[in-house]
């Protein structure tokens, strides 16, 4: 919404003394855009000659020429018809009513202001035909009254305006008119008349509304002005209601930000990249909730977010300098509006979650008969047929409920939020609960606004143990302990549980474990934020902001006594751990807007410091007595351990933006961020940005050109800038002694001591991301479609990672250093349209990123210019690709192996026999070793992308979400064990193909325990798999209650829904899920080592508002 | 008078402010709370002391590196033709064993990246000692000490690399942290400095309490074994025999086992060994070096056959057998056989006209070891490497738990797990050393007193020059007499190595049913250099052999 709007200086600053108030004429004010003129004196009559000239364009003419002020609205202005006038030294009026003439519009004249609104009743000359008198209601989202909405009659000039219980009548020509119903900030509703009732037409907030307010760092400002790139995502966007974390509900919505589950845990949480892995180290995005930088998503309650916006690039996220190299998320939750009643939301969801896929594993019998057919000794099949994966999967509910309060006053803005999540997991003895409640208010008064947001979350959690022997977690063991192997064996005591028999591989039955390992945490959390803003002189404003924030934890592992064949355990064990972290923050900002003319500039400095500190401390025993939980009885081998961190960071900001009459755009921010983490003399680090742009369509010959009428706004932007990361461990400077490498002695144990040896060099710096950002948003049909492009480069120097170093240095731990560049670069494609028919009305928007991530230097001491294993940084490839030895079929006949010869004509696989896999011999060097190991693929996708549709029809909703990613490889580590055959472990039926003599066509190689050729090596592609996938992330079907019976139940609003997750994946994965998760290494990243499987959730939900 | 009252405000409210923090200008300044610094270090005795500890830290280590029995002893040990491992355990065992072993086998590594943080910390104490306030004869005492296990390091690497990268200092700048292979020459003339200073330096006795530290007898002994595997046999000879004279009171002991068991610890046989004791939680053996990581023997555990609780990683070789049963005692000993083979394996004893005896606490008969290692024995491919058919079937009882009279006394899950010693470096190595380096040097009768010591202590008669006429037969029966007293001590396929070139190994494998036999290539003779090494040091190349 845009008002032209005019202040009375002289007479204002007569009645109010000294102070030179400023007072707006608008009552609905979202945002506004002051354009004014000096008040000098000036002739009040009009000479204009103009043709085919916009109402805008006629409004500037006439206000140059005389000291009236017009207040409207932009799109109503914008709507006007093309004006044809000529007129000499006319009044006001009469060049008005010229104008007006045939238009939609109407315009009154209040003192010396032009007030346009939509003409409410036409003449009847101007009606043709018979008439229907229709009434209706308008409604916002919630059922709340809309006062001052628009009606018109599409194809007419029949308009009218809602009064201030939001009704309206309005006479149509015929029962087959159709209404357009539109109201700022509301998406337009289009549809079809009903005679003889109240028609209640229910508006839906407009989503990518070029005139809203997006929140930047520090403050607000008007999206047509934002020069950098910013998505926001609006809470109704979300499905908040049905998604039980944040992060989950925002995958796929936004081009450029790339979202992976970590696993499938009840409560785990999600990574998140914002374009690309632009460093080796932490990647993740500074989360700023309500103001405060310590926030994390995972403990915000979805429901309560009014919207999100992700700061992409340099000039967006510099201001937050530091910490922004992964680009920052800035969280607003939710506050009431002024002068509402209070409104109570409730929200109750049931969901069933399920694990969709499973391995395919060999049964009982054909375990047996396969294992003895190749050495195995093992007694014959009796029956015991355990199916491990049903065993420790299952079907489990997630309850959840959550309530809000939410209204204001004229001065005094509330909202009061309370969940309840209650998770089981889909792995037996694993489950998840929290709980959260929220208050947030804001207070605003004359030249003071204080606010205030408070969080308060408390979760609790039962985890999944790790595997019962080195090498497996407990979902690779329920693939790999064999069939034949109960459950339950009375005979093992303590526990009873079935273990494995002798000559099978050594593995735990991970049922055992899964009920003897009782692993807890129990975190509570408090974040607390107050600011308050004093308005000073004309518009400097002052604001300090401090934040608070404490977490404390507890862990309590427990195993109880067991057997199962592999392990036992003869008394518990305990393991505590408990941990106390506390930031706090404090900024001072000092902001400044004015305005002169045309020219619009805004200044913000402020300084900020941080303190995160954090105490920690676990201990552990065995040989508890059974049934004693605590430390507090018989006990040995205790330990115990801990850990202190402090970590400072001081800042100091900058901004200025100027803007000349919403056409010219450009904008400068510089911080001097300090960090502790760094040694002396290298705290500080400095990180400018600059960013304009260019409305074009506020140009004159833009809105006299025939492109207006096609794509109604047009800006481009572009920007350059500096951001920092300092994510390295504490104290990485500081060379310190290790501890505990003992030694014995017939007189006992001697502690070892010795310097580390791995401290940082004392010049490590900050990590320094140069981003550049070109991009467009564009508006097209009268606003239903719209469009944000952006291309952006993102070069990251010196980036900070711990590098691994020779083995022949001693060193234990790597130190981290300034190792090298990295360059992401892609582009971002964001396209909605919306549009209704009818009762139908529906929205439609892709987004699409693409990403080309590239190794461009190192810079580590040896000058290698590769590190790394099977995932590798090298020069000129993506971080983390894989480097492999390649299959090539397999040798069918001896000759064929024979024939296999190098250079010097030595056969390359001598120990393979028929049956082997052949590999490439990538060095030609007549071997195959590690030097054959070549690039086969990157972890990183190339492309992702999301379509999401919103339908609305009559009283039903509908909502899908599909996303897809592309381009990526995954290395399937968990394949691995099931396909080895090299241990008389369970395997995948695909070795059922094995290749044979008699099945030598077979691709699958022989089965052969000693394995000489190495077909099971794990440096050969023959594990790497295409990661691509398309997922039906999200399809929800709401039904709300028609209104009247709602009424009658004494509610504002009833809505039902039915909502699945994760629903359909289409991948060529053969592992669980390709969705693996990015646990923040990227030399990591995409290897499958078989953690908790992603669910399947289907949910049942009630929305009650009144 | 308003206005500028707020104006005041306006500048002077965040100025100050911001002069608060700004005044702060050790905001940003923090020290670690959690350790102490390497400036705060090497002040006192105590410091010195626990930093050599630190060097002896990882070469115990229970379970990995070159004497850990998950990793070196299990690898070391199959490379030899005296035992048979079974494919279908840890691939990378299997591959050493196979000869089929790669840069990337991570056992192999293990050992190499485990010997280089001994060496490395070796280095920062030599650097650092003078630093210690403490008496010189003190500091000499400690650089000694630190100096035979940097040598014993080295002696290690040479003897199973190779090539080998010689860092004897810390890394001063970050170049110095690549370093290119040196010679094994220059690698085994380090060694032999670092042994002679530790035999000059180091007490000939320690303090019941210091039992376990390094003493010049052992660098002597390791002196001498680095300058036989050099083919220096006079300089072997000579330092060798030191031990045999004062101050060294070295012998053999009577009963053989107890060289295995804890229960005569730290005897006179004992040159140099790894102190194993009931510290620490014995259910985290495979967590390396914390507050609480265990100072067990887990050899037992993978040994041992699974009706004791041990995973039963390796079965005697035919061939062992054979060697053991070629020689029987004269007619009236108190056994048939060797009596060392009465510990070293079990076998059912009535099958050869013995009264049968029970492990495990009376509770196995040697049937029920047997039935419970099928499943294992019956893993090995091709089935013809070993013969049990008839009165074949024999297992491993050295280093098991079979004698400690507890069921289930194998398994580290156990209440009891094994504290006996490792002894590294026995007496009666020492004298197989000397024989074999005065053979070589042609002093025959010298040798064969040597034999003697350890044939007697067998049970089997003397031997005689008549016996024993010429260099090749006291070869042989040094090579036999070693195979049988050192059966798993890692040091038969050391040995193998100087006896034979490739190709007469190959064939000897071939005879022997050595598993891999048709696999074994020269490059065998050393591990190649760890990828892990190669990717991330630009200096360093592959050995030659492994190219």
């Amino acid at each position: 919404m845009k008002f032209y709007d005019q202040f009375r200086f002289k007479l204002l600053a007569l009645n109010s003394g000294q102070i030179i108030r400023i007072m707006r004429l608008t009552i609905l004010i979202l945002v506004t855009c002051l354009l004014q003129v000096s008040a000098s004196t000036k002739a009040q009559k009009i000479s204009l000659s103009e043709k085919n000239a916009s109402l805008e364009t006629i409004i500037r003419k006439i206000r140059s020429q005389t000291s009236y002020y017009f207040i409207g609205n932009t799109d109503l202005i914008r709507k006007a018809n093309l004006i044809n006038i000529s007129v000499k030294n006319a009044s006001i009026e009469d060049a008005l009513n010229q104008c007006f003439l045939n238009q939609p519009l109407a315009y009154s004249i209040v003192d010396k202001t032009v007030v346009i609104k939509t003409r409410n009743i036409l003449s009847l000359s101007q009606l043709i035909g018979q008439k229907i008198l229709i009434k209706g209601k308008v409604t916002d989202e919630n059922g709340a009254s809309l006062t001052g909405a628009s009606v018109k009659v599409e194809g007419t000039e029949i308009a009218a305006t809602t009064n201030q219980n939001g009704e309206f009548q309005v006479d149509v020509p015929d029962n087959g008119a159709i209404l357009l119903v539109s109201y700022v900030g509301y998406e337009v509703v289009r549809i079809k008349v009903q005679e003889g009732t109240v028609m209640n037409i229910r508006l839906k907030p407009q989503l990518r509304d070029l005139t809203e307010v997006v929140v930047i760092g520090y403050g607000t400002k008007r999206k047509t002005e934002i020069t950098s790139s910013i998505a926001s995502v609006n809470v109704n966007e979300l499905s908040a209601n049905a998604s039980n974390n944040v992060t989950d509900a925002l995958q796929g919505r936004v081009a450029g930000v790339s979202i992976e589950s970590s696993t499938g845990a009840p409560g785990s949480k999600s990574n998140i990249t914002i374009r690309g892995t632009g460093t080796l180290g932490s990647n993740g995005p500074l989360v700023v909730i309500d103001g405060m930088p310590f926030g994390s998503l995972d403990g915000l309650n979805p429901s309560d977010i009014q919207n999100i916006e992700v700061l992409k690039d340099a000039a967006a996220a510099s201001i937050y300098g530091s910490r922004a190299a992964g680009g920052v998320i800035l969280v607003t939750t939710k506050l009431g509006r002024k002068n509402t009643e209070p409104k109570v939301q409730f929200n109750a969801v049931y969901s069933s979650q399920s694990i969709a896929k499973r391995m395919d594993v060999l049964n009982g019998e054909q375990w047996t008969k396969l294992l003895n057919s190749v050495g195995g000794n093992f007694p014959a099949y009796n029956g015991t047929n355990t199916n491990w994966q049903e065993e420790i999967f299952r079907n489990a509910p997630i309850y959840k409920a959550n309530a809000d309060v939410t209204g204001g006053s004229e001065h005094f803005q509330y909202s009061l939020s309370g969940s309840y999540l209650n998770q089981k997991g889909t792995i037996i003895k694993t489950d998840f609960n929290s709980a959260n409640f929220r208050a947030k208010s804001l207070y605003e008064k004359g030249r003071v606004r204080i606010g205030q947001t408070f969080i308060y979350n408390k979760t609790g959690e039962r985890t999944l143990p790790p595997g019962g022997d080195q090498s497996h977690s407990n979902i690779l063991s329920a693939l790999i302990v064999p069939p034949t192997v109960p459950v339950y064996n009375p005979a093992n005591l303590p526990g009873g549980w079935g273990g494995v028999n002798s000559g099978m591989k050594n593995l735990s039955n991970p049922v055992a474990i899964l009920n003897s390992s009782d692993y807890r945490n129990n975190n509570s959390s408090v974040t607390a934020d107050v600011f308050a803003e004093i308005r000073l002189i004309d518009q400097l404003k002052y604001k300090i902001n401090g934040a608070i924030s404490e977490s404390r934890g507890f862990g309590n592992n427990y195993d109880y006594a067991y057997n199962d064949g592999n392990v036992i355990l003869a008394k518990p064990r305990l393991g505590q751990s408990s941990g106390v972290s506390s930031s706090w923050l404090l900024e001072h900002t000092l902001s400044y807007d004015k305005k002169i003319g045309l020219h619009n500039i805004s200044v913000l400095a402020g300084f900020t410091a941080q303190k995160d500190t954090s105490n920690y401390f676990n201990a552990n025993a065995n040989n508890l007595p059974n049934g004693v939980y605590s430390f507090g009885s018989e006990k040995s081998n205790q330990s115990v351990g801990g850990d202190l961190a402090d970590v400072r960071r001081e800042s100091l900001i900058g901004r200025v933006s100027y803007s000349y009459d919403s056409r010219y755009m450009i904008s400068g921010s510089i911080r001097r961020d300090g960090s502790s983490k760094f040694g002396e003399g290298y705290y500080y680090g400095v990180f400018p940005a600059i960013s304009a742009g260019w409305n074009i369509s506020n140009e004159k010959f833009y809105g006299n050109s025939g492109i207006s009428a096609f794509m109604n706004s047009l800006k481009i932007r572009g920007s350059i800038g500096l951001l920092g990361n300092d994510q390295i461990p504490n104290y990485s400077t500081v060379n310190g002694i290790s501890n505990n490498l003992n030694f014995a002695t017939n007189g006992g144990v001697i502690v070892g001591s010795i310097p580390s040896g791995n401290a940082s060099p004392r010049n490590l710096r900050w990590e320094e991301s140069k981003s550049v950002d070109a991009g467009l948003d564009a508006t097209f049909l009268n606003g239903k479609m719209s469009l944000v492009f952006d291309w952006y480069n993102k070069t990251a120097k010196g980036v900070l990672l711990a590098v691994p170093i020779p083995l022949s240095t001693g060193i234990s731990g790597t130190p981290t250093v300034n190792a090298g560049t990295i360059n992401n670069k892609g582009i971002e494609l964001a396209l909605d349209y919306s549009d209704a028919a009818g009762d139908f009305s529906y929205k439609i928007g892709w987004n699409m990123t693409t990403m080309r991530n590239r190794m461009t230097a190192i810079t580590i001491g040896s000058g290698n210019q590769e590190f790394g294993d099977i995932e590798r940084a090298k020069v000129g490839n993506p971080i983390g690709s894989f480097f492999l030895i390649k299959t090539d079929g397999i040798f069918k006949t001896q000759a064929e192996i024979d024939a296999y010869k190098g250079a010097d004509g030595q056969k390359i696989q001598p120990n393979a026999a028929p049956g082997d896999i052949r590999f490439v011999d990538f060095d030609k060097n007549g071997k195959i070793d590690n030097n054959d190991q070549q690039y086969t693929g990157s972890p990183i996708p190339t492309l992702e992308t999301g379509i999401a549709a919103t339908l609305g029809w009559r009283n039903f909703d509908f909502n899908l979400l599909v996303q897809g990613v592309f381009g990526n490889k995954i290395y399937n580590g968990g394949r691995i064990w099931t396909e080895q055959m090299t241990a008389y472990t369970n395997l995948s039926t695909s070795v059922l193909n094995a290749w044979t003599p008699e099945n030598s066509s077979s691709s699958f190689p022989r089965f052969t325990l000693a394995d000489v050729n190495l077909n099971s090596r794990g440096n050969s592609d023959r594990w790497l798999e295409n990661g691509a996938y398309v997922r039906v992330k999200r399809l929800e079907l709401g039904y709300t209650v028609a209104e009247d019976i709602a009424k009658r139940l004494n509610v504002g609003k009833i809505r039902a829904y039915l909502s699945g997750q994760n629903l359909f994946t289409f991948s060529k994965y053969k592992g669980y899920n390709p969705d693996l998760g990015n646990d923040g290494n990227p030399l990591r990243r995409g290897f499958d080592s078989g953690g908790y499987p992603l669910q399947r959730i289907v949910s049942v939900g009630l929305n009650v508002s009144f | 008078m308003n206005k500028n009252i707020i104006k005041t405000m306006a500048v002077a409210l965040p100025l100050a402010l911001l002069t608060i923090y700004g005044c702060k200008k050790d905001f940003l300044k923090t020290t670690n709370p959690n350790k102490i610094t390497e400036e705060q270090f090497w002040k006192t005795e105590a410091d010195l002391k626990s930093a050599v500890a630190s060097v002896y830290s990882l070469l115990r280590q229970p379970l990995y590196g070159y004497w850990g029995a998950f990793t070196g002893i299990q690898n070391i040990n199959s490379l030899g033709d005296d035992v048979l491992t079974f494919p279908g355990g840890e691939a990378a065992t299997t591959n050493i064993a196979l000869f089929t072993n790669e840069a990337t086998n991570s056992d192999a590594s293990s050992t190499f990246s485990s010997l280089y943080k001994s060496i490395y910390r070796a280095n920062l104490v030599l650097a650092n000692a003078d630093k210690v306030e403490i008496s010189d004869d003190l500091r000499k005492s400690y650089i000694a000490e630190t100096k035979f296990l940097r040598g014993l390091c080295y002696f290690t690497l040479a003897s199973n690399f190779g090539d080998v990268p010689l860092i004897i200092a810390p890394a001063k700048t970050a170049d110095d942290q690549f370093m290119p292979s040196n010679p094994v020459t220059e690698v085994y003339a380090q060694v032999i400095s670092d042994f002679t200073d530790a035999m000059n330096g180091l007490p000939t006795t320690r303090p019941s309490a210091d039992l376990g530290r390094a003493t010049s007898g052992a660098a002597v002994a390791y002196l001498g074994k680095a300058y036989l595997y050099t083919k220096d046999y006079p300089k072997a000879e000579s330092t060798l025999a030191l031990l045999n004279t004062a101050p060294y009171s070295y012998n053999l002991i009577s009963d053989y086992s107890e060289n295995f068991t804890s229960k005569n610890e730290f005897n006179s046989e004992a040159v140099f060994q790894w102190v194993y004791g009931p510290f620490g939680d014995p259910y985290g053996p495979w967590g390396v070096e914390g507050a609480n990581s265990p100072m067990y023997n887990y050899l037992p555990q993978l040994i041992g056959p699974p009706a004791g609780g041990g995973w039963f990683k390796y079965v005697p070789t035919n061939y062992l057998i054979n060697q053991f049963m070629l020689e029987k005692r004269p007619a009236g000993s108190d056994t048939k056989f060797d009596k060392r083979m009465y510990y070293t394996l079990s076998w059912k004893r009535s099958n050869f006209g013995e009264a049968d005896i029970t492990w495990y606490g009376g509770t196995k008969t040697f049937d029920d070891l047997w039935a419970s290692a099928q499943a294992n024995i019956s893993k090995i491919d091709p089935k013809s490497l070993l013969d049990v058919s008839g009165t074949n079937q024999f297992l491993i009882n050295k280093f098991t738990n079979g004698w400690s009279g507890v069921a289930s006394a194998d398994n580290y899950w156990s209440a009891t797990p094994s504290t006996a010693n490792n002894v590294i470096m026995r007496y009666a190595e020492v004298l197989l050393m000397h024989a074999e380096a005065a053979a070589q040097n042609g002093d025959l009768p010298k040798a064969i007193v040597d034999i003697n010591r350890i044939r007697v202590r067998a049970g089997l008669p003397e031997k005689t020059g008549a016996n024993l006429p010429d260099l090749t037969s006291v070869m042989n029966e040094i090579s036999h007499q070693k195979l049988l007293e050192m059966f798993f001590e890692q040091n038969r396929w050391q040995d193998l190595k100087r006896w034979y070139t490739p190709a007469q190994l190959k064939v000897h494998f071939t005879e022997t049913n050595k598993q891999g036999a048709q696999y074994l290539q020269p490059r065998n003779y050393i591990f190649p250099i760890p990828t892990g090494e190669l990717q991330t040091n630009n200096k360093i190349q592959q050995n030659p052999l492994w190219r």
